[in-house]
């Protein structure tokens, strides 16, 4: 990973908007020290907020866009800390160190990518697919247990992504999971990868089938972190050969047959 | 006032009293877009074995009310390649470096030392007799003044270099082991390491470390280090001590200077914010102007009971 980019800024929280599911959309004032065109899709920033000690350690979140030289995060609210970074109101200050890790791998002429996403693991995905140079065949796949879960499709619309749906209990789209959506558009004939984010679960499941399909499958990992930067080691995952990956610096984005899931 | 914040430890100069903790700054260039680590009094290494070692299986860490639990497990690719790959960067961007070092056992330590003591650019040595996260690594030296003293004599015999001792805290009599330590020749005495600790998962009901055991630093631990610095420095050993445990402010340093501390090394702090030894080396030289002392090394010991 090029760390030359990266910066430490203290930043302000222009918005702070509910998607439902547990889920709010944060955008942040991170210019100019932080050079948001710099920002790859499948990068990361770690963000803490203006509390002493409890949380200590700031925590990841993939980036969803830059518009406008803002930076946008989503945060779904699972513990302390994602609870206070969610409860942030306009104005609040942060501090984001990024833009960090390895991206996705650009798109590429002739070959068609297919995002695979499950919850909050859409973000990056999304970016990625908005991203994606005009004439480049990507399809964004999304699934969620209910409509409720399926949090920014009036974006994916607003942008005229080309995506399909699924829940677990029907409520929007095809009934299933985001593995079964995948499954029905593996019989493409031409060139095609796999990016896939969302709950390890899931990532394995998406990584089987690509294996059995010989399929190419790029994953987002998502591991406790402390530094989010390479200086403390406590990110790794087990290397298919012995020894480890760091899924800050290495990752977060890996070739599914980088790492044991 | 101008004050001096240049301290001179075993004929070592450190523009700063503020050095990096082992273990949580890498080898000080992994931030360097952030962080000139010439600009730090010095950065001391991530532990270094004479030989690979692999590190404890994930997760390795866990977030605890104002710390956290680690049990990285000491991974590093060994001396060679740190001497290979990591020194000359280190040099040419002019930072002071104190090596880490441990090993499995005596003859390691001792190995270690001695690859260290000809590697150009090491200013000194930091002995890890404390750290709690491996089986056979450490611990039992740490907390057996006999060991300890032991294997300070051995690793004094191959170096010239002056060489630290970084004690455990998971003791019940610190000045035991720290006058240990100087009578085998330590030329000064680093505390403290972690202290040693597990945490659970309630729906699992498993270990929150795959190491299951796991050594707390932060905030939650300043108190304790504090008192550790205080008692060893009272000890009158004569040699001078760096402070460590739960740094993150510019009065936290001083705290640890004032009972006895000459340098200090900040650790999990810069986990939260990259730049805090910045912060923290600007902060105290604030308070030794609020103090109205020209030259930092005044306030060394000047704690008053
Ligand atoms: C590279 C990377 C990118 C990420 N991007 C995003 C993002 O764009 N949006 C986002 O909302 N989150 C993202 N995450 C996850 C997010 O960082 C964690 O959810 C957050 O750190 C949890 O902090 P907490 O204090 O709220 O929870 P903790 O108190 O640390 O954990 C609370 C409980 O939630 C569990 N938990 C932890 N992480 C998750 C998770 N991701 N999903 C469900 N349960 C979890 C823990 O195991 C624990 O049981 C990303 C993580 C990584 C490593
Ligand atoms: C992730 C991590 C890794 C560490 N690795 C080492 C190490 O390799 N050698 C060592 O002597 N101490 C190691 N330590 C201990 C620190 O150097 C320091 O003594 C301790 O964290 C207390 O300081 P702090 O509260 O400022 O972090 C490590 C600490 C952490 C958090
Ligand atoms: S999070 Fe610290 S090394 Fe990856």
């Amino acid at each position: 990973m090029s760390t030359t980019n990266v910066a430490f800024v203290s930043a302000q929280v222009l918005a702070n908007e509910d998607l439902g599911a547990d889920c709010r959309l944060l955008r942040l004032a991170v210019e100019p020290e932080l050079d948001t065109s710099a920002v790859r899709p499948g990068q990361f920033v770690m963000v803490r907020g203006p509390w002493a000690h409890h949380p200590m350690l700031p925590r990841p979140f993939s980036v969803l866009d830059t518009a406008d030289g803002q930076l946008e995060i989503l945060v779904k609210v699972v513990g302390r800390g994602t609870t206070l970074i969610a409860g942030l109101h306009r104005g609040a200050s942060v501090t984001v160190l990024g833009p960090l890790g390895r991206p996705f791998p650009p798109p590429t002429p002739g070959v068609r990518d297919l995002l695979a996403g499950g919850g909050a693991g859409i973000p990056p995905l999304y970016l990625h697919a908005l991203r994606a140079p005009a004439g480049s065949a990507v399809e964004l796949l999304y699934g969620g247990r209910s409509a409720a879960d399926l949090v920014l499709v009036d974006r994916f619309a607003a942008a005229r992504l080309s995506w399909h749906c699924c829940t677990e209990d029907g409520s929007a789209g095809s009934k299933g999971r985001v593995t079964d959506l995948l499954e029905a558009q593996l019989d493409f004939p031409g060139d095609q990868r796999v990016l896939a984010c969302g709950p390890t679960p899931m990532l394995k499941a998406v990584a089987s089938l690509c294996e059995a399909r010989g399929v190419a499958c790029w994953i987002s990992l998502e591991t406790e972190m402390a530094c989010g930067i390479g200086i403390c080691r406590g990110c790794s995952v087990a290397h298919p050969e012995g020894g480890w990956r760091c899924t800050c610096t290495d990752g977060p984005v890996f070739e599914a047959g980088e790492v044991v899931l | 006032m101008t004050v001096d914040l240049a301290m001179e430890l075993c004929g070592v100069r450190f523009a700063t009293p503020v050095l990096s903790a082992s273990g949580t700054f890498g080898y000080g260039l992994e931030t360097a877009a952030v962080l000139d680590p010439a600009d730090l009094g010095g950065v001391v290494t991530k532990g270094i074995s004479p030989l690979p070692r692999k590190g404890n299986p994930p997760p390795r860490i866990c977030e605890t009310a104002a710390g956290m639990l680690n049990s990285i497990g000491l991974e590093n690719p060994g001396v060679e390649w740190f001497a290979d790959e990591k020194m000359p960067p280190l040099r040419a961007a002019g930072a002071t470096v104190v090596a880490n070092f441990f090993g499995d056992d005596p003859d390691e330590y001792v190995s270690c030392a001695a690859a260290l003591d000809k590697i150009d650019g090491v200013a000194a040595l930091e002995l890890n007799i404390s750290c709690p996260n491996v089986a056979h690594g450490g611990m039992q030296y740490g907390t057996d003044p006999r060991l300890a003293g032991r294997l300070v004599s051995a690793c004094r015999a191959v170096t010239t270099k002056p060489l630290w001792a970084k004690l455990t805290p998971n003791v019940t009599d610190i000045v035991a082991v720290a006058r240990a330590c100087v009578e085998a020749g330590a030329d000064a005495l680093s505390l403290i390491n972690t202290l040693s600790g597990i945490g659970i998962n309630v729906r699992t009901r498993r270990p929150r470390l795959g190491n299951l055991f796991g050594g707390l630093s932060g905030p939650a631990i300043k108190p304790v280090a504090l008192r550790m610095v205080h008692q060893v420095y009272a000890a009158g050993l004569g040699v001078p001590l760096v402070g460590i445990g739960g740094i993150t402010t510019g009065e936290d340093a001083l705290e640890f200077i004032l009972a006895g501390a000459s340098l200090v090394q900040v650790g999990t702090a810069t986990f939260s914010e990259p730049t805090a030894m910045l912060r923290i080396t600007d902060e105290l030289r604030q308070w030794c102007r609020e103090l109205g002392a020209e030259r930092v090394g005044d306030l060394v010991g000047t704690l008053k009971v």
